[in-house]
Formats: structure tokens, sequence, C-alpha cells
């Protein structure tokens, strides 16, 4: 084994050229400046020093473990998979300032969403002092050591971004680069980078393969193809796991906070009224043959008349008769529903998840007619306009309607019920918005109550939802409730 | 002395030896009135400076209350590798490259002090984990003799720029350029003498990484293969930070 060993002739190139001159050096300062060093110098080679430097935060002992494990025994590249609400943030934070006060890592990229800049700079510039530097616009000749920057940003300075090379590389919500096909992973790939951390608490966004193509970001070797990795998937589960482990760390809330409450799943089936169903089965029939997928417009028609109108309406403005009949139609079941649940709820918080906005406008005039008062919250929202409407559901609203933009970075836990009004086919999408109430903080169990409309698509997307938990659970592991257990088998046998 | 008050320690010292007075002290708050030199070094205000030397102007050095209370972390925190912290450093850093000191001796006998290089070198060892060690050297220039912990030994006596009466200094008789070279090798010596495991550990991960790369099209990954190397290929970094020519009395060390 052969060594490097690089020394540093300056001092002595320095004594040669400025020997004679008087320094107005003073034996105080000398002195001050070694002690200093030899504080600051790192001797152990299996602990965390950065710990001594940080001063509004202690970390709590599965954080620690992830981040030793991290950067003792995977060398600094991993997937932080936790579950929403474990600190993902705070170990990719520390396991920075570990790099950074040992002198791992000097140039640095952070990138998330453009909606989690400013919690990210506060976080870094108070708990560790890290001070990134964010840019407005990014200039082709100069890049700042630690920059934190949106993936919007990225995308339109590839060329930058590609030319240099980080010591470490970060990406937030990392779901969002599982599709090679896309923009975000191409670029997310180009980038040269020593040590990576990729945060996200749901790896597997739709298919297994979501998975492979996370690691082919970290570790690239892991694995030969794709193939293999189908392969060893199906072939040995166990040893598939263990593989996986190598790259992937995910801690459970279950395992590690015995304070977080429970969470109370139930699925209400509701049935269309006979004129519905009646126009729901012409929508069927009608739209089979259409540009856009019919079960796109069925999705919507079981969410509220309006969403389906409108999407229509823009869409294919031929059907007339098809739109006549829609409008005519009486106030949704499902909102009738909705009042109803209300009544067993009476004055708690509420937050509802819709995924169409005219459901989200619809949902709230129809609150407003029974005298509940709500909010809404959706993704064009600016920052300051999204804080003041958690503020003003905190305080006055009893109800937050909101659409999946908010499902991220966003904390409600003062409020412990949620309503999906309509389901994602994402089971992802579900962990994302019950992580928005149930996380740190939460004091009382918590209640997800999903709303199905029986003999219609969302049936078919609730077993869809059924089989991908599985899959997740297989591979990654365990998953914290987002459906009625006692269900999943008549759910995925039929 | 916890991590954070060697720090608060620090930039007090800091401040009375760079003759910035200290005006008044609080809790968690230290009030200071820059010089203009410490400004400069450590404010990071350029434009002010340059349009002050435009204008022919003095320019006014601030007065700051610097805190520790970093609820607020800006730029008047006391913190570890803030840029404040990294300013600070630099300056040190250069102000403290070279210097040439005298003991201490109040006496009225002829007393002779004999000629010393210093070297604070910091050695840096880098496998999958950095370490970082800093080693204080001393060669006496007449004998030739070499003692390690040279600061820590130091520290018992009190040094000063200016040699006090009746102390006269013995001139070198190996230049500081040989002292340097010789220095080097014992750095070489020392190095040798260490353990290696860090690196075995290392150098191993990266043999196994290099098989595993074998099967893989490196054509494509190509930037990730350098990745790798860049993380495991063991290295050692030396550099001298600070040097010194001491005169100090002979005969002072234990053998250690």
């Amino acid at each position: 084994m052969e060594i490097k060993v690089h020394k540093d002739h300056n001092w002595i190139q320095w004594y040669k050229e400025n020997e004679l001159q008087s320094t107005n050096s003073n034996w105080g300062l000398f002195s001050l400046y070694y002690n200093m060093l030899q504080k600051r110098a790192h001797k152990t080679m299996n602990q965390l020093e950065s710990t001594h430097y940080i001063k509004n935060t202690t970390m709590l002992p599965h954080q620690k473990e992830v981040c030793e494990k991290v950067l003792f025994s995977m060398n600094g590249r991993a997937i932080l998979a936790d579950e929403v609400g474990l600190g993902k943030t705070i170990e990719a934070c520390f396991i920075m300032k570990e790099l950074l006060v040992r002198k791992m890592a000097k140039k640095i990229l952070i990138i998330v969403p453009a909606s989690l800049i400013y919690q990210w700079e506060k976080e870094l510039r108070l708990k560790f002092f890290i001070f990134p530097t964010v840019y407005k616009k990014i200039n082709a000749s100069h890049l700042d050591d630690i920059v934190l920057c949106s993936y919007e940003q990225v995308k339109r300075n590839r060329k930058i971004f590609e030319q240099h090379c980080f010591d470490l590389l970060i990406i937030d919500e990392a779901h969002k680069v599982v599709n090679p096909k896309t923009i975000n992973y191409q670029m997310v790939q180009q980038i040269n980078k020593k040590y990576c951390l990729l945060l996200t608490a749901t790896p597997m966004k739709n298919t297994l393969d979501d998975i492979y193509y996370l690691i082919q970001i970290v570790q690239p070797t892991l694995f030969a193809d794709i193939d293999s990795f189908r392969q060893l998937y199906t072939s040995n589960q166990s040893i598939f796991r263990e593989r996986l482990s190598r790259v992937l760390v995910r801690n459970q809330r279950q395992d590690h906070i015995n304070f977080i409450p429970e969470r109370n799943i139930e699925t209400k089936f509701i049935y269309f009224t006979e004129e519905e169903q009646a126009v729901y089965d012409q929508l069927k029939k009608q739209m089979i043959q259409s540009k856009t997928p019919h079960w796109v417009y069925l999705k919507q028609f079981c969410s509220s008349r309006e969403a389906c109108y409108l999407s229509l309406q823009k869409n294919e403005p031929s059907e007339k008769q098809l739109l006549s009949e829609i409008a005519s139609l009486p106030h949704h079941i499902k909102a009738k529903v909705l009042i109803d649940l209300f009544q067993t709820i009476q004055n708690e918080k509420v937050v509802i998840f819709t995924q169409y906005k005219p459901s989200q406008y619809y949902i709230q005039w129809y609150l407003q007619q029974h005298g509940i008062q709500s909010v809404a919250f959706s993704g064009d929202l600016s920052q300051s306009n999204k804080q003041w409407m958690v503020e003003q559901f905190k305080n006055d609203k009893q109800v937050l309607v909101a659409t999946d933009a908010c499902s991220e970075g966003i904390n409600l836990h003062f409020a412990h019920i949620l309503i999906n009004y309509d389901l994602p086919w994402n089971p992802m999408r579900l962990e994302q918005r019950i992580g928005r109430i149930h996380r740190f903080g939460q004091k009382n169990d918590v209640r997800m109550i999903h709303l199905v409309l029986e003999h219609t698509i969302e049936a078919h997307i609730l077993r869809v939802i059924y089989q991908k938990i599985n899959v997740f659970q297989a591979s990654i592991g365990g998953m914290d409730k987002l459906l009625e257990q006692t269900m999943n088998e008549y759910m995925v046998d039929s | 002395m916890s991590t954070l008050s060697f720090l608060q320690t620090f930039y007090k010292n800091f401040f009375r030896m760079t003759n910035c007075n200290i005006l008044s002290e609080e809790k968690d708050s230290i009030t200071v009135q820059l010089t203009k030199e410490i400004d400069k070094a450590i404010m990071h205000r350029p434009y002010y400076w340059t349009y002050m030397e435009t204008i022919q102007q003095e320019g006014i050095p601030q007065k700051v209350c610097f805190t520790t209370n970093d609820k607020t972390a800006n730029g008047y925190t006391l913190q570890y590798d803030t840029p404040l912290y990294n300013r600070t450093m630099s300056w040190l850093q250069k102000n403290t490259v070279y210097g040439v000191y005298y003991e201490a001796i109040h006496t009225n006998t002829e007393t002779m002090l004999y000629p010393w290089l210093l070297l604070n070198v910091k050695i840096g060892y880098e496998g999958k984990i950095h370490t970082e060690e800093i080693i204080s050297i001393g060669l006496q220039l007449i004998h030739g003799i070499i003692e390690f912990h040279m600061m820590e030994k130091l520290a018992e006596k009190s040094l000063q720029e200016k040699p006090n009466d009746y102390c006269y200094t013995i001139a070198p008789i190996i230049s500081v350029l040989n002292g340097y070279k010789q220095m080097d090798k014992a750095i070489n010596q020392y190095l040798e003498s260490k353990s290696y495991e860090w690196a075995m550990t290392s150098y191993h991960e990266m043999k196994l990484e290099e098989k595993i790369w074998e099967k893989h099209d490196t054509n494509i990954l190509n930037n990730e293969k350098a990745a790798m190397y860049k993380r495991l290929q063991p290295k050692i970094h030396v550099e001298v930070l600070q040097g010194a020519l001491i005169y100090i009395r002979n005969n002072q060390f234990r053998t250690t």
C-alpha cells in the first residue's frame, strides 16, 4: 500500500522572501492562534466532532445512529428515508456539519423545493452556524462554497452546475428525482459530487423501480442493472433488503418516538345517488374514446361536479349534452356526507385534502353555507401568505381545505383530524398528507378519514394503493398505517 | 472549559492583544471599539474602506457589540465557523506566520540565549474519514537537538518581542533553511512511527470498490469512479502553519 504524502512548503518559501521584513507579530497572538488550532484539531476516527460546535440542538438517539452510520460505514453516501417527522433535515445538517468540521467538504450544493428554501436557510444558520448562499440570480463565473437553491434554479442553470465539482450534494424531497426520463433526474445525475445525501420519506413513489433510480444517483455500483435489481427482489427479499440497507437508512416513528400518538384510519364508503350514478356511467361510456384518459374525468366527477365540469368544458367543449347534465345535478353526495361528518366532529380542527382546485372552492363554499368557517390553502400562495393562512387556521377557522401543494414542509400538528376528500393514486402522497398533522408536537391520536365512492374508480384506486403499499413493505420495510389493516386481504385479492 | 466558553475567552484575548478597547462586558455580549486594522480584517466592509481611501479620509473604525447569544445568529455572533470567525482566523494566520521572540528574564548578570527554530505543523490524515493533528517541533540551531511538544514546553516560560537587558543571543550555527530540512526529515520519521490502521481500512475498501467497478461501464460513470478514489485513496497532508525564531536559556527542558 502506498500513501500519498503531500507537503506544503509555502512557509519556507514565504520565509525566504520575507525573512528580513519586520513583522508585527506578537507572542500572545502567536500562541492564541496555536491554541485555537490545537483545540480544533479533529482527532477521533469514529466519533462525531461536530457536536461540540452546535449549541441549540441536541440529537435524538436514532438521529445520532443515522449520522454515525452514514459517516463511518456508508462513506457519506446515503438515502435518508426516515418517516416524516423524525428529523431527516436535522440528520442531513449534522452530517454536513461533521464533513465541514473535518474539512472533508468545502463546496456544498443543497437542492430543495422552492417553498422550503427559507426554512432550510434558517435552520442551517441558527442551529448549525452554517451560512449558505441563496442566490436570486446565478452568475456564471462564480459560485460560493455553500449554495442553497431550488430545483428550478438548478434546472435553469444546468450548464453552470455541471461545470463544478461539489464535495457534498444534498437533495431534499428526493422523490422528485426518481424518473430517469425527467429533466430533474438527468440534471441531478450530471452533477459531480464526492458525498451525497438524498432525503425522502417516500423513496418509492409508484413502483419498485423508483428505488433503483435513486440508488443510481448515490451508489451506482450497488446493483449491476435494473434487471438484476428486480430479479433479486423477486428471488430473495431478505438479501435484497440487506443490500438495500447499505445505501438506505430508514427509521420508523413507532420504534423511536414513544410519545408519538396513534394513527386511526377509517374508510367511509359512499354511494352515488341514482341520478349521479347515471351521469357517471354515461360519462364513462362517452369518454372512453377521448384524448384525455377517461379515468381523469371519472376521478374528477367523484370529487365534485365543478371539477369535472370545468375540465370537460375545457377539453371537450362539444359535449354539450353531458355538460348540461352535470350542471343540472344537485349538490354532490360527498359534500353532504362531509357535512354529516362534521356533526360528529363538532368543534375540532379539521384538514381536508383534495386534488382539485374547483373542489377546493366548492367545499369551502358548501361548508360556509352550513356555518363552518374555513381557509383555502394551495400552492400558488406566496410564502408569507401561506404562513398567514396557517395562522388563521390555528387561531380562527375550524377547517383548512388544501390541495397537495400543501403536503410538503408545512406543520399543522395542532389539528388531529384529516379528511381525504378524494384519493391520489400514489400512497406516498397520502403519507405526505398525514405527515402534516402526524408529526412532532402532535398531542392527540390522529384520525384520517378516506371518503371513497363505492362502485366507481375510487374503489379501484383504493385497491391499487393497497397493492403498492404491500410492495413497499416487502422492499423497504415497515410503513406506518395509511389504510385500514383489516381490509388488506380483501382488497388485494379482489 | 467547554468548547464555547473557550471561544469567548479566545475573542476577549484577541481584542486585548490587538489593542481593541473592550468598552463593556455583559453576560452574553461584549462591546468593543475596534482599531482600523482589525475592523478591516474582520468586519468585511471593503466598500466603506475603499470609499474612504478614494475621498482621502481616515475612516472611522466601528464600535461593535458582539453577542454570544446565538438565537439570532447574525454577523455579530461569536461562533465557530461563521464568516466572522473565518476572517479572524485567516487574519491571525497571516499575522503569526513568522516572528522572532525572546525569553523574558529579569536579571543583572549576563545571560546567554540559545536560538531555536520552532515550527507548528498541521498534519491531515485523509482516508475515508479525515483526522488532523497539530504538532509543534523545535530545533536548537547550535547542536541540532530536536524537541517535540515545543509549544507546550514553552508555555512554562514567558516570551516577548524584545530581549531584556543583559541578555545576549548566540548566533545560529545551523541556518533556518538547513534547520527546516532537518525538521522535514524529523516529520517523515514521525509519520513513519504512526499507526496506519486508518489508511489500511480505507485502502482495502478502495480495492474492493475497484473490483466492483470492473463489472460496470465506466464510460458513463467516469465521474463516479473518480469520486470513489477521492473518498477512499489514503493521503497525508503536511503543512507548516507557523514558524518562529526563538531565543531561550539553555538546558531548560526535561527530556521527553
